[in-house]
């Protein structure tokens, strides 16, 4: 829509400046130009362009103020004269996410951790219609290895928070398709019931990797609710065998061997502490890998690390190795509690993040 | 022949001075099940999609004529979200779709659709901004989570054989300002979940226009977190994600869908889910964003759970507004001045306006 308004505009401007223009005025305006062409800024305010321009012709011409000009859209946000509170915020943002490279992020509170909330139990409560009872149920964790086995919890709650004993039907799903009736054990002590699957057992052969679902029904409160979880084959592990080093641009680089068991992709993310528990960031990468043992390198940017205040050694606290299917073919989290020299903290660089 | 060089040179810089000011397009991602594949004369199902309405009240209403000031445009991105079809939203036909929809309409080749408003096509040097409704926030959590470098399903999406196909996540994401989500199913859908779990009202299922049965695209909506985009992205979204949430009930049914929610809705999503916060996106919500327990369902001292932008579940995604508003009339601007709770770090421009009004309020 601006368009047409600015080429009539430029056509009818043009035409009338063909006649009256002298050639020490056309420097300014090719300066404009140029400063557009390539995309760079123009300190050239309104009022300095209108005191370029001939007297006889100022009393008939509106300037709207140039905006400095840049290819780069928050660049553009950035020269804004104008900026709403959402430009001021984008701005801002853009300042912290370009401090590191975009596959290292920082976290202030283990809460914050990706890796953590990625294994997070997923505990979820529902309500029957009336809210006068409510289900609550989760499993021990949300990745298995397929010889794993599988713990499932449930609590049903009167509206004065009583854990209550009722019927619970529940059953095991996979791909829409009901594979077996479970039956949850009541343990009167804690008002809980659970029970345990080992899906090798229940299928009298090896899961088939994938996500499945638990679904538990209440039918005297009438409340429904379902957990799923997924069984991985990852095909991938840990040697255990690691290193670190500070490299040669400053940042924190680790290397960890992996065993790969059948070609794949895999992804890996891993989430660096100070040994005082102190969280520093994540890392993530993902890399196509053949069968074998290959060293995976992990690199924490060393503004990363300077921006947590804290001083070595560090610890990689926590692993997530995964198999790139769908769905995403996740291994249990590894600790491995390695731990690297004790680095002071202006080891490494200050060097902010120049990529694109 | 020097003054022809003149005017030209004072006609292209003059164009040039009007770009510096750019227009802002916004790229518009419609949500489930739209067959927004189809474009064809007049029949423009993913344009359509922001001015139809599923309740007469919202009759007429047009999202569009709230967002576009008068030097905006937009892009109008389809793509098939039907039941029919049941495409999950990492699929080639969803992710990869409007990722490849995304490019065109940055590089200024037009959106193909007729637009009633003249001369609103997007044009490459504009400001782009992507708004998101529904569906469309969980497959824009996709694209984004995977549109770094490192990521687990970097530019990859998946066809009907399973096999993974290049989709460019990267270049889609590339110079986008801001992604906006309303009632997004960043977390899912409880809604989803009673689908599937077979316990959610016929006569909701029939009314409402989020998934009649539990068909893949549906079963990727559940609230669980293994079905969750926020579950298959890497560690950083490749740009800035701001959640509105709505909290009204459907007109005439009130009661009856958001009954079957845990905590505020808009009718069909969770609040936490629309606000994109961590934990689980069932949590029962307040409209503040915040949780708190509560006697006699009055709710008392201080919140257990804050949804501000240290709590949410996916990166670089931040609380933008908390509307009284349905999930119907958020993508087609129905209630023109609604109500609002602040939220905690929540943005301020655009109070008291719709959705559409507030992301113009706050991008103009």
């Amino acid at each position: 829509m601006h368009r047409i308004y600015w080429i009539g505009f430029s056509i009818l401007t043009a035409g009338l400046l063909f006649w009256v223009w002298s050639p020490q005025d056309i420097q300014v305006i090719e300066a404009v130009n140029h400063g557009s062409g390539t995309a760079q800024t123009v300190d050239m305010n309104a009022d300095e362009r209108l005191s370029h321009i001939p007297d006889r012709l100022k009393s008939n011409m509106q300037i709207t103020p140039l905006e400095k000009v840049s290819s780069l859209p928050i660049e553009k946000l950035e020269n804004r004269s104008d900026k709403t509170e959402l430009h001021q915020a984008i701005i801002s943002e853009n300042k912290q996410f370009k401090r590191y490279p975009p596959e290292n992020v920082r976290f202030e509170s283990s809460h914050q951790d990706p890796v953590s909330q990625r294994y997070a139990v997923d505990e979820r409560s529902t309500a029957n219609a009336d809210q006068t009872f409510g289900l609550t149920i989760w499993s021990d964790e949300k990745f298995y290895l397929q010889e794993d086995d599988v713990q499932i919890f449930a609590v049903v709650q009167n509206k004065d928070g009583q854990r209550i004993q009722t019927q619970i039907d529940a059953q095991l799903i996979f791909n829409n398709q009901t594979i077996a009736a479970l039956q949850l054990e009541y343990i009167n002590t804690d008002g809980l019931y659970t029970t345990n699957i080992r899906l090798s057992d229940i299928t009298n052969t090896t899961p088939t990797p994938g996500i499945y679902k638990v679904l538990v029904h209440t039918p005297k409160e009438n409340i429904t609710d379902a957990i799923t979880f997924t069984i991985s084959q990852p095909d991938i592990q840990l040697t255990g065998e690691f290193k670190e080093r500070i490299n040669d641009e400053g940042h924190l680089e680790f290397q960890m061997e992996v065993q790969v068991e059948r070609e794949n992709n895999f992804y890996f993310q891993a989430s660096l502490y100070s040994t005082t528990n102190t969280p520093v960031g994540t890392t993530q990468a993902s890399h196509r890998l053949a069968k074998g043992k290959h060293w995976i390198p992990l690199t924490y940017a060393g503004l990363l690390i300077r921006d947590s205040g804290e001083s070595g050694p560090y610890q990689l606290k926590q692993v997530s190795l995964a198999k790139v299917t769908m769905p995403m073919q996740r291994a249990p989290a590894i600790y491995p509690e390695f731990e690297t020299a004790a680095y002071g903290l202006d080891e490494f660089s200050d060097a902010q993040f120049e990529g694109p | 022949m020097q003054k022809l060089l003149t005017s030209c040179a004072i006609a292209v810089s003059v164009l040039f001075a009007g770009s510096a000011m750019a227009d802002n397009c916004y790229i518009m991602v419609h949500g489930h099940g739209t067959q927004g594949n189809v474009k064809s004369g007049s029949n423009q199902p993913a344009l359509d999609y922001w001015r139809d309405s599923h309740f007469d009240e919202y009759k007429n209403s047009d999202f569009l004529a709230y967002l576009l000031g008068p030097n905006d445009n937009y892009g109008i991105v389809g793509y098939d979200s039907t039941d029919e079809s049941g495409y999950p939203y990492w699929r080639n036909e969803t992710a990869g779709e409007i990722a490849r929809q995304i490019v065109a309409i940055k590089q200024g080749n037009g959106d193909g659709y007729n637009h009633d408003q003249a001369g609103t096509q997007c044009s490459a040097n504009d400001d782009f901004w992507v708004v998101s409704h529904s569906q469309g926030a969980q497959q824009m959590t996709f694209i984004s989570g995977n549109a770094i470098s490192g990521s687990p399903y970097y530019n990859v999406a998946f066809n009907s054989a399973g096999s993974a196909v290049s989709a460019p996540y990267q270049s889609a994401m590339n110079g986008i300002l801001g992604v906006f989500t309303l009632g997004g199913a960043i977390g899912g859908t409880e809604g989803a979940d009673r689908v599937c779990n077979g316990n959610w009202l016929d006569a909701l299922v029939n009314m409402a226009f989020l998934g009649k049965d539990c068909n893949d695209s549906v079963k990727w909506m559940q609230t669980n977190d293994s079905y969750l985009a926020r579950n298959l992205i890497g560690s950083n979204l490749a740009a800035p994600m701001y959640v509105m949430g709505g909290y009204k009930s459907f007109p005439g049914i009130e009661g009856a869908s958001a009954g079957f929610l845990n905590g505020e809705d808009d009718g069909y999503i969770n609040l936490a889910s629309q606000l994109g916060c961590a934990g689980s996106p069932k949590r029962s919500l307040w409209d503040d964003g915040n949780q708190y327990k509560t006697f006699l369902g009055i709710a008392y001292g201080s919140p257990k759970f804050r949804c501000n932008n240290s709590n949410k579940g996916t990166p670089r995604t931040y609380s933008m507004a908390s509307v009284y508003t349905d999930h119907d009339a958020e993508r087609n601007g129905g209630i023109s001045s609604p109500s609002y709770t602040n939220l905690e770090g929540g943005l301020s421009c655009g109070n008291g306006k719709n959705m559409a009004g507030r992301i113009a309020a706050c991008t103009q």
